[in-house]
């Protein structure tokens, strides 16, 4: 289990990282997000993709999730919770997106667990 | 900058297209810094960049003379890359010439996969651009650093020899050299096995030479000026091999395109 996932609740307030840079093509997304030891470039998956794009500038998971059921509608098997923090947590540990309690609309970069 | 006349403890050498100046506090390194460089050695500029090399310990024998070369050569290497960051995107590759056309093939790979070894196996004939770090500037022109290879040693391995490039029958290009192709390298296929080339579509491209580049962040929409030079080329392959001579149909086919 990682530190994010611990932290990962309802009201965790989700924006988006240090992204230095976007590159679409017809096969899909890469971005590149400045880490705290160098930068990588991360391909992005269409949900990732999804998830990112419905973050816009904050929101919890909870608004997350009903941002995403208007945007893309329910998934055909079910289990959107799953689905939704299974994609915020591979985008945590890529630094492409941020996982935090604070206000939403504090956008100093400062996390609080 | 402009030309200066040189001093006794410095050596100027050009690499990546910057001129450096090697600042030699001990003698004994003189004679062996000189050699080994001599394929990069320069008119001496104002205000360029200095690397110091090390000090040797009172009672330094052969191999702190070459850990102290070889320390020299992370710093020239380190200097040069800072002083183009955002001038040239900067590959961890190996790079050889068409000595009539300058194309030119870069072949990236990390530390010790083998980008020496494929030079000095398929650089005599050809012009030695590099073992170390590839620079391309927006045009596709490649500034050349025809650093000293850094030879393993048969037995230890440690410290590697910092031989001159002449020393192993490898000549600078003689003209401009020019991005031809690109090519990721894998030692990943058993003796006897072919070697397997690969394309890697832009996205991967981009996910994959990421971190074999210096300075990326440096440029302004750095992945849409990677992906540009990548396409410029016709697409990244990924070279899978064992033996470095099984590559050279591979070197030569890149190196016979024309701009």
């Amino acid at each position: 289990m990682s530190d994010a996932d611990e932290v990962l609740t309802p009201l965790t307030i989700l924006r988006v990282g240090d992204v230095l840079d976007t590159y679409s093509a017809d096969e899909g997304t890469v971005v590149l997000v400045r880490g705290t030891t160098g930068h990588r470039v991360v391909r992005m998956s269409p949900l990732g993709e999804a998830v990112r794009a419905a973050i816009g500038p904050g929101r919890t998971l909870a608004e997350l999730e009903v941002e995403l059921v208007s945007r893309l509608g329910e998934p055909p098997a079910g289990g959107l919770s799953y689905l939704v923090r299974s994609a915020v947590l591979a985008l945590v540990d890529e630094g492409v997106i941020v996982a935090g309690q604070g206000p939403k609309g504090d956008n100093s970069g400062v996390i609080r667990p | 900058m402009s030309a200066t006349v040189p001093r006794e403890g410095m050596l100027h050498v050009e690499a990546l297209g910057a001129t450096i100046a090697i600042e030699l506090p001990d003698c004994r390194l003189t004679a062996a810094v000189e050699r080994a460089w001599s394929a990069c050695s320069t008119v001496p500029v104002e205000k360029c960049p200095v690397a110091t090399a090390p000090e040797l310990a009172p009672d330094a024998g052969e191999d702190g003379l070459a850990a102290a070369l070889q320390s020299l050569t992370q710093v020239v290497t380190r200097t040069a890359i800072l002083a183009r960051a955002g001038e040239l995107m900067m590959f961890h590759a190996s790079a050889l010439s068409d000595q009539r056309s300058g194309a030119t093939i870069a072949m990236v790979a990390p530390g010790g996969t083998g980008k020496t070894t494929l030079v000095r196996t398929l650089g005599p004939g050809r012009g030695y651009v590099t073992d170390e770090t590839v620079g391309v500037a927006s045009d596709g022109s490649i500034s050349t650093y025809c650093k000293p290879l850094s030879v393993r040693r048969p037995d230890t391995g440690q410290p590697k020899d910092e031989v001159a490039p002449s020393d192993l029958g490898l000549l600078p290009p003689q003209v401009q050299p020019w991005l031809a192709g690109i090519v990721l390298l894998r030692r990943d296929r058993e003796a006897g096995e072919t070697v397997v080339v690969e394309s890697v579509d832009v996205l991967d491209s981009l996910v994959l030479l990421a971190p074999e580049t210096s300075s990326l962040a440096s440029f302004e929409r750095p992945l849409h000026r990677l992906a540009d030079l990548v396409q410029s080329v016709g697409g990244l392959r990924r070279v899978r091999y064992h033996d470095a001579a099984d590559v050279e149909p591979v070197v030569r086919e890149v190196l016979g395109r024309a701009r």
